[in-house]
């Protein structure tokens, strides 16, 4: 997980950014497109889409921060939903994995389930039998490695529903993948 | 208390991030250990998916745009000048047609001031005048409003009036409820302020009366029913008008 910076430098950074500051501006859009980029990737499924909605959410960030108010990582990843959920609108219905885009993979992007292998392909198509909420929270619980109650701040729900919703996930994303025939440990 | 599954899972998630066995965990929750153990295997496993990453490129690209859009939102900015702004075709469009439809406004209802029953511009002329009651807050101002409403209809029934012609209904009703309503208003005034007012209703009243009791012998025959009825009305609230040279004598309602 990329580190998350503390409130104080990010709030300095934001301020500089607003003042027209360059350096923080260009320190700014780096640090949004880290933090949003795998939580588009892992929604759209597809690497060119993932790269070019984080570059328009970060725009859109940008030129939303004088409303800013609160929570900006909360803000900032209601934004990225949003955004998403558009493109989603847009095209009617979720676009499949391309198999260039899977054949793109690196292969080494894999770790162990128990005694299998998950590679990234696999909890990609994972998680797109999952509902979007699920996705979410797999994605900020697990891969973006908040806590539960960052996760809560984040969805807007309470600790109690977040845990529900992440047993469910997880337990719906082993279903799938004992399915595809991955063995997990049990 | 008894845990549900999903908060064991949570905080055995908790506990495994800090550094613990998943079996040690386990270990504390038999009944649930079959379950949970694939769970929290693919849970660990998830997390230590390596992220996917960006494309250098394609965080650059994104930069470059942002810093675009910024400088083109500060060329905008540093652009707008009021001049210019006043000077552009849509403002000088926008302020003559307002300047124009003012102006015809104003013309509209200065003209359907002398404006009759019947005539087109006399529904401009109504208009206004309930514009004029809708901005009047206070109730001697409405009062007054209803005065100079029950004299205009007193004095546009005089000049639709013709003789052995059937009268205008509506206008009579609409005079003797202008006045009525200028009294309820006056009532409700302390005696100081409304005294002067009072006064004014009681002239309109008097002149009302004197119209109608000149116009009764010669209306058409169906209509002298209806002049009669207002006659009466007239009469009664004349009765009413407490004397400006006796003021103690008890009104007649």
């Amino acid at each position: 997980m990329k580190k998350e910076l503390p409130g104080e430098v990010l709030n300095d950074m934001v301020a500089q950014a607003k003042d027209g500051n360059d350096a923080s501006l260009s320190e700014l859009c780096e640090y949004i497109y880290g933090r949003i980029y795998s939580f588009v990737y892992y929604r759209v499924n597809h690497r060119e889409d993932a790269e070019d909605l984080t570059g328009d959410i970060v725009m859109k960030i940008i030129r939303s921060l004088d409303r800013q108010k609160g929570n900006f990582h909360a803000w900032m990843y209601r934004i990225a939903r949003n955004v998403v959920i558009d493109f989603y609108r847009r095209r009617g219905v979720r676009k499949e994995v391309s198999l260039a885009d899977v054949h793109d993979e690196p292969v080494d992007e894999r770790s162990r389930i128990g005694d299998g292998v998950l590679t990234r392909d696999k909890l990609r198509q994972g998680l797109k039998e999952l509902t979007a909420e699920q996705q979410e929270v797999i994605i900020l619980r697990f891969i973006e490695e908040y806590s539960t109650e960052e996760v809560a701040a984040r969805m807007k729900k309470s600790v109690g529903a977040v845990k529900l919703l992440q047993f469910r996930a997880i337990r719906a994303l082993r279903r799938y993948l004992r399915k595809k025939g991955y063995e997990i440990k049990s | 208390m008894k845990l549900k599954v999903e908060d064991i899972f949570a905080r055995l998630l908790e506990e495994i991030e800090e550094g613990r066995n998943i079996e040690d965990c386990l270990a504390e929750y038999p009944d649930h250990a079959e379950e949970l153990r694939s769970l929290l295997h693919l849970a660990g496993a998830v997390k230590q998916m390596p992220g996917p990453v960006p494309r250098r490129e394609a965080v650059q690209q994104a930069i470059r745009n942002v810093r675009q859009m910024v400088q083109a939102d500060a060329r905008a900015v540093r652009r707008f000048s009021w001049r210019a702004f006043l000077l552009h075709p849509v403002t000088v469009r926008t302020a003559l047609a307002a300047v124009l439809v003012i102006i015809l406004g104003w013309t509209t209802v200065g003209l359907s001031a002398a404006s009759l029953p019947g005539e087109i511009l006399y529904p401009v002329k109504r208009l206004s005048e309930q514009v004029q009651y809708f901005f009047t807050t206070s109730s001697e101002g409405k009062a007054e409003m209803h005065i100079l409403f029950a004299d205009r209809r007193t004095e546009e029934f005089i000049m639709t009036f013709e003789p052995g012609e059937r009268i205008d209904q509506r206008l009579l009703e609409s005079m003797l409820r202008e006045a009525a309503s200028a009294q309820q208003f006056v009532d409700e005034l302390p005696a100081e302020f409304g005294e002067v007012l009072q006064r004014r209703i009681d002239v309109c009243n008097r002149q009302q009366l004197s119209v109608l009791e000149h116009a009764r012998d010669r209306v058409c025959d169906c209509d002298r029913e209806m002049i009669d009825a207002a006659i009466n009305t007239c009469r009664a609230r004349h009765g009413c008008m407490p004397d400006t040279g006796d003021a103690d004598e008890p009104c007649c309602d």
